[in-house]
């Protein structure tokens, strides 16, 4: 969607680069050494995340991982590679460089400077937006846990190690608007951040897609591909918030979602490619038994996983998503490239309804739907991954394809929550949906033909047999390198 | 999951709206609310985002309505009106019920609400959503784990997780080790 006409080419980035300091207990570029009472409140909480870390935090135990630490929040050279205990790496609160023109740029406010303090009409609405984005972010830690005891190289285990401790300092930047702007609320909610945990029954995290553990690396790989891609596209909304802070912070936080976004993108790819490989030498499309998991058990990971990200997006009409866009909380995607007032109280949208079993355009409101307007722009993006999956098949000579499902297969919310549909659009009914869905999501069945498959590889260089190796490594590094050192009790 | 046309106690009903609209019905009953207690910019047929439940009684009255409203990651506003002349009998009580289903059922695990500045009732609206479960400041976000006041063991159970491996975690206080404490509910954590 970012090349349509409704959008125009990314402005010139601004301001300069800012250097973080590391000389501090809790590295940072928000001078937090001249705020005394912030500095006590987050030196406080530190040492509880470090709780949290040790105790719901990568299970596997480590000596070091070559990791990415953020430098500066420039352009150019912003990340620091070395081996670093996983314990000692230093978290921290980096925002973005400080435009002092900067203005809302949408809604009532537009054109007002943005906001250096939250508005108090606006707080509770902000609070609870920051509180619900910080959520996530140890949520998904939680979910891999177990995940290094798989991994199918080291290689892989460091990509995922690194997605953990950037994970891990996007709470920190949660934290620190929480501690910094809503006082004592703030405060507490910041603790709560930690007492939520995924799957916890009496206090789980706030989603319920978050609850789930991710029990092997496909659902890895497709959850950091279209999990964290839909993260990516809340955070480039609230990157556009009249409340510079938090707009300054996301931006910094989509620069490290790229790399989650990559890990995702490549790690499918490299499934897909060993896939083909096994399918072309055998001339078979049943890859399990020669170690390989088959084209059809990755569409059906893929099917659940986009559609449950979908749903992460909210109703497609929403009062609440209205608000937050007319009070400047929360942008569009690339807002200020829209070719539109950036008010949008006379403009309107279609959207898809069912109705008598068919699926028919309706017009509605577009500030009424600018969740289903994120939705369309994630979408697109998907997408594009998915041609490059095919790009494999297509270069083994395969005429298999992957696809997305259609907006409306496996839905809990929104206007499809009250029908079943088949990827290719088909409205069901409740016994066709029934006798057909273990072709189109994965049952336990195929959970475990591909749990058999998860064996863990530590030795540099090697891979499982269901996944084919990258075609560079980290940094410039070789594939080979020695990106994760285990503890003796890891290897053992 | 609502259940049209099904009767619940009280002799209440909780219908899905396919295609909610601003009506007669939801004139009385919601803008019968007191002044600054909404916000209702809607003209009569105009379509309203969100998903819509009204509440019936035995001879087919409406009596109140539900809104669930659902953003980024499970944000989910509620909103809950009675009519006016049905006060104090538990419409309201039975609307936060079934919204806190309805929730559930679409993955959301909490339910907000804010009450608005201008609401002329409103220290009465929080000590009532107070004792239902929510937590928050009278100017601030309330939030509620849905079916916190069924308890947990009527509650949906999350799918299963991995086994945890104690022994991979020594020193640390990860279940399994809940008795040296730390953040985890010894009845439920199911790691």
């Amino acid at each position: 969607m970012t090349e349509d006409t409704r959008t125009g080419v990314a402005p010139t980035p601004t301001g300069p680069l800012s250097k973080i300091d590391y000389s501090e207990r809790i590295p940072n570029n928000v001078n937090l050494n001249e705020d005394r009472r912030l500095q006590r409140a987050l030196e406080a909480w530190q040492p509880k995340f470090l709780d949290w870390w040790k105790t719901l935090g990568p299970a596997l135990p480590t000596k070091d991982v070559y990791l990415r630490t953020a430098i500066a929040v420039g352009r150019d050279g912003w990340a620091h590679f070395d081996h670093v205990p996983m314990e000692d790496y230093r978290w921290g609160i980096f925002l973005a460089e400080r435009n002092p023109d900067r203005q809302v740029n949408f809604g009532k406010h537009k054109g007002e400077p943005a906001w250096q303090e939250v508005p108090g009409e606006h707080r509770a609405d902000l609070m609870r937006l920051i509180v619900v984005q910080g959520d996530t972010e140890p949520a998904s830690v939680e979910q891999q846990r177990v995940l290094g005891d798989t991994a199918p190289s080291i290689y892989d285990l460091r990509n995922l190690f690194q997605v953990n401790v950037e994970e891990g300092r996007h709470l920190w930047a949660m934290v620190y608007l929480l501690q910094a702007y809503f006082g004592r609320e703030g405060r507490a909610e910041a603790e709560q951040l930690l007492k939520r945990n995924s799957g916890d029954l009496d206090a789980p995290r706030i989603l319920g897609a978050f609850n789930e553990a991710t029990t092997d690396w496909l659902q890895f790989f497709m959850f950091t591909y279209f999990t964290d891609r839909d993260g990516k596209y809340q955070l480039g909304t609230l990157k556009e918030s009249a409340f510079d802070p938090l707009a300054r912070t996301c931006e910094f936080m989509l620069k490290e979602e790229a790399h989650h976004m990559f890990v995702g993108t490549t790690g499918v790819q490299r499934t897909v490619e060993r896939t083909a490989q096994v399918m072309k030498e055998h001339g078979t499309a049943d890859t399990l038994e020669h170690g390989a998991i088959p084209l059809e058990l990755i569409q059906k990971y893929l099917n659940f996983q986009y559609s449950v990200s979908m749903d992460l997006f909210g109703s497609e009409q929403s009062t609440n998503a209205g608000n937050y866009y007319t009070s400047g909380l929360k942008g569009r995607w690339q807002e200020t490239r829209r070719k539109d007032d950036h008010v949008l109280l006379d403009e309107t949208r279609t959207m898809n309804v069912v109705e008598d079993g068919a699926i028919v355009e309706k017009e509605v409101p577009m500030l009424s739907a600018l969740n289903l307007d994120l939705r369309d722009e994630y979408a697109a993006d998907c997408a594009n991954g998915v041609r490059r999956w095919n790009q494999e098949l297509e270069e083994a000579g395969l005429d298999e394809r992957l696809y997305l499902p259609h907006e409306g297969f496996n839905r809990r919310v929104g206007a499809y929550a009250q029908h079943h549909v088949s990827p290719d659009g088909e409205v069901l009914d409740d016994a066709t949906w029934e006798d057909r869905k273990d072709g189109w999501l994965p049952n336990d069945e195929d959970r475990r033909a591909v749990a058999a498959l998860m064996v863990p590889v530590y030795e540099y260089g090697e891979f499982a047999s269901w996944i084919a190796p990258p075609k560079t490594g980290i940094n410039d590094q070789p594939v080979e390198f020695d990106y994760v050192h285990l503890a003796e009790e890891g290897v053992a | 999951m609502s259940q049209p046309g099904g009767r619940a106690r009280r002799d209440l009903a909780w219908t899905r709206e396919e295609h909610p609209v601003w009506d007669d019905d939801k004139l009385r009953v919601i803008g019968g609310a007191p002044d600054g207690a909404f916000v209702l910019p809607f003209a009569h047929g105009d379509d309203l985002p969100g998903d819509w439940w009204r509440v019936t009684d035995e001879a087919g009255a409406v009596v109140g309505y539900g809104r669930l409203d659902t953003t980024w990651g499970g944000d989910a506003e509620i909103l809950m009106a009675s009519d006016p002349a049905a006060q104090g009998v538990g419409v309201g009580s039975f609307v936060l019920e079934r919204l806190e289903e309805e929730a559930e059922s679409r993955g959301i695990n909490y339910v907000h609400n804010t009450i608005r500045a201008e609401h002329p009732q409103r220290d009465l609206v929080h000590d009532w959503l107070v004792v239902r479960g929510f937590r928050g400041t009278v100017d601030g976000d309330l939030r509620k784990r849905v079916g916190s006041t069924r308890g947990a063991a009527s509650r949906r159970t999350p799918a299963a997780a991995a086994s945890y491996d104690v022994a991979s975690d020594p020193g640390g206080q990860a279940p399994g080790r809940e008795e040296e404490g730390g953040y985890v509910n010894v009845e439920d954590h199911r790691y």
